[in-house]
């Protein structure tokens, strides 16, 4: 028995010793390279593209023996190709380490490429054995590779940062985060349109950095028009995807804010025999007033009836025009179609492919229903 | 029966049959691509029918194992055909083991080097995998299906886990609209399911070693149901997480897999699920294995199974080369022909055997009377 | 691959020869042998580089020629 157990556990060892190496596939880390952010840009001039790969520099740690530690953790590699793996065996030139993939947090794309249409950049992406299928999309205002070369204080690798500035958004819930998979499905359906969170440069300050604000609106793979952050925050109500943020509204002179606790928004078509679609969009928001300001000489519960209301109509401002803003563009954003297909498959068979001029008709109806639950710590600020 | 006097010995318990029928069901989940990509979001509806299209076979399969008590395949299809013919069933039998038991190792290989071996040439994934099971069925039946329970236990364990692990990726609308594929897709698929994971002729060859004949019909059917459960789970699963492109993925169950993660620490869980996957194809490839040897050993009157079984596993390795030239061919071929190639195997050779023997029982009845 | 394919197969000679010797049947032997051999020749033919037929193939296209697949 005892002999039995020796040769067992001498054949797990080695099984395990030479198996879970990974055989050809084994990969020490300091012969790769971690790619933690992509973007993709059109060249400029001739066809073809041109790709930034934004690499962390890993490897040595300095025990502290080092007073001085070098600033920037990172690298950026550009070139120009026509298809996206040549580009990157293209950088095999340049690069010792071998780029990973596996932890690349985002991809993003120029104006201008996002306005050709990204389906050929992303079928690279979907193919490939090392790339996931949940890292971010990103729209830039002007190139990809002017925000990976934007470099940023909190990060040593500025697309950690981008990356970890997307995760939060949901604080106020003016953006929205779209991974390839959503975008894929929604590009691939007839009835929806995928969007894109926009990422600029903001250079009013000395050194530029990078914000994410609004999305961009794709009619299939090709971007159309971009949207503000108030119709972006319209486009979440109606799509039940609000997290935190705050609605700032004004009453006479004075302006409050109030921090949304909880949102929900249900959108339903309706469609009759002559498919004439209606849509109703109903939200419901109970808020919390976190600053009041100029409204002391209002009875306490008057002032909140005051607010209720103001706050109803930024909101449904906010959702009509964005839904207006979708309709300009002709792009279904929220998936209209895909629910009429849903229920009336046969009716929407008939109705699929002058679909974008009856989406321009749609007068949809919205129903705002706000609760102003809790004033915060205080009542009223008296004089 | 003087032939196969070492398989007669080894002895299942009715518990293992079932949970070796559960591993084999199971491991379909690696080749859902196979029918996603035929009926999109209605495969759902085509497993569960083609669930409903399996069981009138598996009870002519009950029937024959009823009849032919301690018998398997072969020896059936000679009493049943007389030795000329029941010879040539028997030998195409044999191809259709050894077909499938090559397919399965191909299908293996494909996958670990598409998900995460993509530079180690196959072969040296083949040859210990086929070594492991060559081990396995010189050791007899027992050997074989002794972990079937603990596997098949881990397999619903972690189907639970990776479904609440994507749970927050969940998308019903994904399954919508409803049967809008064309019939002519859903009978295709019906098919595909009928024959490649529901296709159970192999237990023929593998009931006879069960202790308590007795059991048999509830360990099948058992076994049956739960793997053909999971399944649909799985099927439903990747459908709801990953939308329209399951359509076009070629590791479906992977990619969802990949998607997992609740915080910061369980993320990318994808390995352990190739981990389970591979130990699932391990029994599949063990029990076609065995029964080919069986069979061929059988066909051929030899005193035992043994001596050939490393010949056998070269010829299955060799052959999962030949077999497919590419994996595009392997996808096209299994959509389309196999299932009604398969279906002469599954279902019609089984078929018609029900019948001579309904037959020649309904003649012996008059002949005792008279 | 032709040497991993003779490595394996005497390999595989000498694995199988515990079962062969408790057989002690004449016909048992022949059709070892048979089937070793052929199988042989047939890897030795793949490890070599040529492209071996493969039956599923030939059944498709036999299948497609008479209309009976999807």
């Amino acid at each position: 028995m005892k002999h039995r157990r020796t040769v067992a556990v001498v054949a797990i060892s080695l099984a395990i010793c030479l198996t879970f190496t990974g055989c050809w596939d084994g990969r020490e880390l300091n012969t790769i390279s971690l790619v933690a952010g992509v973007g993709v840009d059109a060249a400029k001039g001739k066809s073809g593209i041109t790709m930034t790969v934004q690499v962390g520099k890993t490897g040595q740690t300095n025990n502290g023996k080092e007073k001085e530690s070098p600033t920037s953790k990172y690298l950026n590699y550009q070139k120009s190709g026509d298809t996206e793996l040549g580009i990157i065996r293209e950088l095999t030139h340049e690069t010792s380490r071998r780029l990973f993939f596996g932890h690349n947090q985002f991809i993003i794309f120029g104006k201008q490429e996002a306005e050709k249409g990204i389906k050929p950049q992303l079928d690279f992406f979907l193919r490939d054995q090392e790339t996931r299928l949940d890292v971010w999309l990103l729209t830039s205002d002007t190139t990809a590779g002017e925000i990976l070369n934007t470099e940023s204080d909190l990060s040593p690798i500025p697309a950690m940062d981008l990356a970890q500035l997307i995760a939060n958004q949901k604080a106020n819930s003016e953006s929205v985060e779209t991974d390839i998979l959503d975008f894929t499905s929604k590009m691939e359906s007839e009835g929806t349109s995928p969007v894109i969170g926009l990422v600029k440069i903001d250079r009013t300050t000395k050194k530029p950095k990078f914000l994410l604000s609004g999305m961009a609106a794709f009619k299939q793979d090709k971007m159309v028009g971009e949207m503000s952050e108030p119709e972006t925050r319209g486009y979440l109500w109606t799509m039940n995807k609000i997290h935190s943020g705050t609605v700032d509204v004004k009453v006479g002179n004075s302006g409050s804010s109030l921090e949304i606790l909880e949102g929900s928004g249900k959108i339903s078509p309706k469609l009759d025999k002559n498919n004439h679609v209606s849509v109703s969009i109903k939200i419901t928001a109970k808020l919390g007033i976190r600053e009041m300001t100029d409204l002391e000489n209002v009875a306490f519960p008057k002032a909140g009836m005051l607010l209720q209301t103001a706050c109803e109509e930024t909101i449904q401002k906010r959702v009509q025009a964005c839904f207006q803003k979708s309709q300009v563009y002709g792009t279904d954003i929220y998936g209209i179609g895909k629910m009429i297909d849903e229920k009336n498959p046969k009716q929407w068979d008939s109705m699929k492919n002058n679909w974008e001029q009856i989406y321009k008709k749609i007068k949809p109806s919205i129903t705002v229903q706000v609760q102003v639950s809790d004033p915060g710590q205080i009542n009223q600020f008296k004089k | 029966m003087k032939v196969g006097s070492s398989v007669n010995h080894d002895k299942i318990t009715a518990s293992q049959f079932m949970f070796a029928i559960v591993c084999y069901v199971e491991s379909f989940a690696l080749l859902t691509a196979f029918s996603l990509t035929v009926t999109h979001q209605d495969t759902w509806i085509a497993f569960l029918l083609g669930m409903v299209g399996a069981l009138p076979m598996i009870f002519i399969n009950l029937y024959l194992i009823k009849q032919y008590p301690n018998q398997n395949l072969i020896q059936i299809n000679r009493v049943v055909y007389g030795k000329p013919v029941g010879s040539l069933i028997s030998v195409l039998y044999c191809w259709y083991f050894l077909t499938l038991c090559s397919l399965n190792l191909r299908d293996t290989g494909d996958f670990l080097r598409m998900s995460v071996m993509s530079e180690t040439p196959s072969i040296f994934i083949k040859i210990p995998f086929l070594v492991l099971c060559s081990y396995a069925v010189l050791k007899g039946l027992k050997i074989i299906v002794r972990y079937s329970t603990v596997f098949a236990y881990i397999g619903f364990f972690a189907l639970i886990l990776t479904t609440i692990l994507v749970s927050r990726r969940m998308n019903y609308h994904n399954l919508f609209p409803v049967l809008t594929t064309s019939p002519v897709k859903l009978l295709q698929c019906i098919n595909m399911v009928m024959t490649i994971p529901f296709g159970t002729s192999i237990f023929l060859m593998i009931a006879p070693a069960v202790q308590d004949q007795k059991k048999v019909k509830k360990s099948f059917l058992t076994g049956f149901f739960v793997g053909a459960l999971v399944i649909l789970i799985v099927v439903i699963r990747d459908i709801v997480v990953l939308g329209k492109i399951s359509e076009e993925l070629v590791l479906p169950s992977y990619e969802t897999m990949c998607l997992s993660g609740v915080t910061e620490t369980f993320q990318r869980l994808d390995i352990l699920y190739v981990i389970l996957l591979v130990i699932l194809e391990y029994f599949k490839i063990s029990l076609l294995f065995y029964a080919t040897s069986v069979a061929i050993s059988q066909l051929l009157s030899l005193k035992s199974y043994k001596p050939l079984v490393l010949v056998i596993g070269a010829l299955i390795l060799v052959y999962s080369f030949i077999i497919f030239p590419s994996s595009i061919v392997h996808l096209a071929v299994t959509q389309t022909t196999i299932p009604v190639l398969w279906l002469l195997f599954e279902y019609i050779f089984p078929f018609v055997t029900f019948l001579c023997t309904k037959l020649r029982a309904r003649k012996e009845v008059p002949a005792i009377k008279s | 691959m032709i040497a991993l394919v003779i490595v394996s197969f005497c390999l595989i000679l000498i694995f199988s020869l515990p079962y062969l010797l408790t057989d002690k049947s004449k016909y048992d032997r022949t059709v070892f042998f048979i089937f070793y051999f052929s199988i042989f020749v047939i890897c030795l033919l793949e490890g070599g580089g040529v492209n071996l037929p493969s039956p599923i193939l030939g059944l498709d296209e036999l299948l497609k020629w008479l209309h009976l697949s999807y």
